[in-house]
């Protein structure tokens, strides 16, 4: 039996947090949220995510800062952005990580489904 | 005799001066023109004899404003300083300027004997600073926008990202919904039959379809907002003129326009019209603009039937949109077609010249195009935008 990969969803906007973790668990990944990057770079500590689905404007952290901070705890982690910024564009930095557009997944997310499928990918093969 | 050459000298001297400063000067006695030079005559379009032997009431729209700004002079006057006073002024034409009066006492114990008046048209200062103010206020407006789209994104995600959930644990057979039913001793059938009976799946895809539709309209409002077209780009003017006019139907400000909410909205856009390079907030901002004008040309009249056709069509070297309606015509003051010498002439109505001025230098210096503004056929006016087309004609 293959393993649930597991996914970590930070976002203050609990609708957002909330609506992400459900469906996701229906469709059989492993779920933890957190409220804030601090909170998230504990959970990454404590346990290994095979993706972590960051939104950018977070009240302790830039989601930029977050992401390289959180590579430095768990590089094989893959970690996507989750902006609502129609104009997010990848920073160099970012893009030195592996990220790259089809890491970026823009609110809102108007069809789960195939969103929870790109993830399943995304989270098989890690940043890169 | 000597002293009557040194006299006469003496007065051409001054004369000389009088008329040949750049600045607008009279002497006036008891509220009467004495003297008026040449720059002030022009200033006013007055001839020197409409002007000497007037009251200087002749300038002022009414007699509050008249009496104001005597009495303030007077005042000053009296306690043996100069004055400096702004105030508005009619041209002969009925043109208002705005004028920055120096006044000083001829003699300053007796002031019987006149003053000296410099007067400073100040009226395109007055109408750059407005500009600016507008200006700024747009930018914050912008800010706020830009922010506000921002936090609707997040709760429109909110909602239709819920909505999903909604839908996949009462619509889909998931071993968790199956698992939940089971344990509520209910049938997941009976579930989805409820449900269906009750029409909620279509009300769930309602939801759906107005939060997409919702992020549509955010995501338009932002653009607009906030520019994204860092360099001019090719657009399809018929599909970018539909989505301006659906963000028009969102405006505040044209829709509290009552005017509006009864003026028939045509669009006669000829089909294969050519693209136009351009940036897309360029676009936007002067099709708002002209509607705004538009929609201002039927307050306060009677209008049977308010229209305001918008024609796209293919013209002889590019693409041409007019903007026609049938409200009141715009003031003789806006009929020029040189609009790069027009500042907002005030007194046209709140918004309408600074919204044609805007449109004319985003029209001339942005977009590489040309503006004219003509009488209607009927009633109204008729506003033409000339644009070139992309390099090559793409359609």
């Amino acid at each position: 039996m293959t393993r649930n990969a597991h996914i970590l969803i930070v976002d203050d906007e609990a609708p957002i947090r909330e609506s992400l973790a459900f469906f996701l668990e229906d469709c059989d990944f492993a779920v933890s949220t957190a409220e804030t990057a601090e909170a998230a770079l504990h959970k990454l500590q404590e346990k290994r995510c095979d993706a972590v689905l960051v939104d950018m404007r977070l009240p302790d952290m830039d989601g930029e800062t977050f992401v390289r901070q959180g590579f430095k705890l768990s590089p094989t982690t893959a970690f996507l952005i989750h902006t609502g910024s129609a104009d997010f564009i990848l920073s160099p930095e970012l893009r030195a990580l592996g990220l790259s557009p089809a890491h970026v997944f823009f609110k809102p997310i108007t069809n789960l489904n195939a969103f929870a499928e790109s993830l399943r990918k995304l989270a098989s093969t890690g940043v890169g | 005799m000597a002293d009557d050459d040194a006299l006469e000298q003496s007065e051409a001297f001054i004369t000389s001066i009088f008329h040949s400063t750049p600045s607008g000067l009279g002497i006036v006695r008891n509220n009467v023109f004495e003297r008026v030079n040449d720059p002030l005559c022009g200033m006013l379009d007055y001839l020197p004899s409409d002007l000497i032997g007037a009251n200087t009431r002749l300038l002022y729209a009414d007699d509050d404003a008249y009496l104001q700004v005597t009495l303030e002079i007077e005042q000053q006057l009296e306690q043996g300083t100069s004055c400096c006073l702004e105030t508005e002024w009619r041209c002969r034409n009925g043109m208002a300027i705005d004028v920055l009066l120096r006044a000083a006492a001829l003699c300053p114990t007796n002031l019987d004997a006149g003053m000296s008046l410099g007067v400073l048209d100040i009226t395109a200062r007055k109408q750059q600073a407005e500009l600016a103010y507008l200006l700024d206020k747009h930018l914050a407006k912008n800010r706020l926008a830009a922010g506000t789209t921002h936090e609707l994104r997040n709760l429109v995600a909110g909602m239709i990202q819920s909505n999903q959930v909604i839908g996949n644990r009462l619509q889909t057979e998931l071993p968790g919904n199956l698992a939940v039913a089971q344990d509520c001793d209910i049938e997941f059938d009976a579930i989805r039959h409820y449900i269906e009976q009750r029409k909620i799946s279509r009300m769930i895809a309602a939801i759906d379809n107005a939060g997409k539709r919702a992020i549509q309209l955010i995501e338009r409002t932002r653009r607009f907002s906030h520019t994204e077209d860092i360099s001019p780009r090719p657009y399809n003017l018929v599909e970018l003129l539909d989505e301006v006019l659906e963000l028009a139907a969102t405006d505040s400000t044209l829709n509290k326009n009552e005017f509006f909410a009864k003026t028939q909205l045509v669009r006669e856009f000829a089909p294969n019209t050519p693209w136009v390079s351009c940036k897309r907030g360029d676009i936007e901002q002067v099709v708002l603009n002209l509607l705004y004008l538009s929609a201002e040309s039927f307050s306060g009249i009677d209008a049977d039937s308010p229209m305001i056709i918008i024609r796209l069509k293919k013209a002889s070297s590019g693409v041409q949109i007019e903007f026609e309606h049938n409200g009141t015509d715009l003031p003789d003051s806006l009929q020029r077609r040189d609009f790069g010498n027009l500042y907002p002439p005030p007194h046209v109505g709140a918004g309408i010249a600074p919204s044609l001025w805007v449109s004319y230098f985003v029209v001339a210096q942005k977009l590489g195009g040309k503006m004219d503004v003509e009488r209607a056929a009927g009633n109204g006016a008729k506003i033409t935008i000339r644009l070139p087309t992309t390099q090559g004609g793409e359609s």
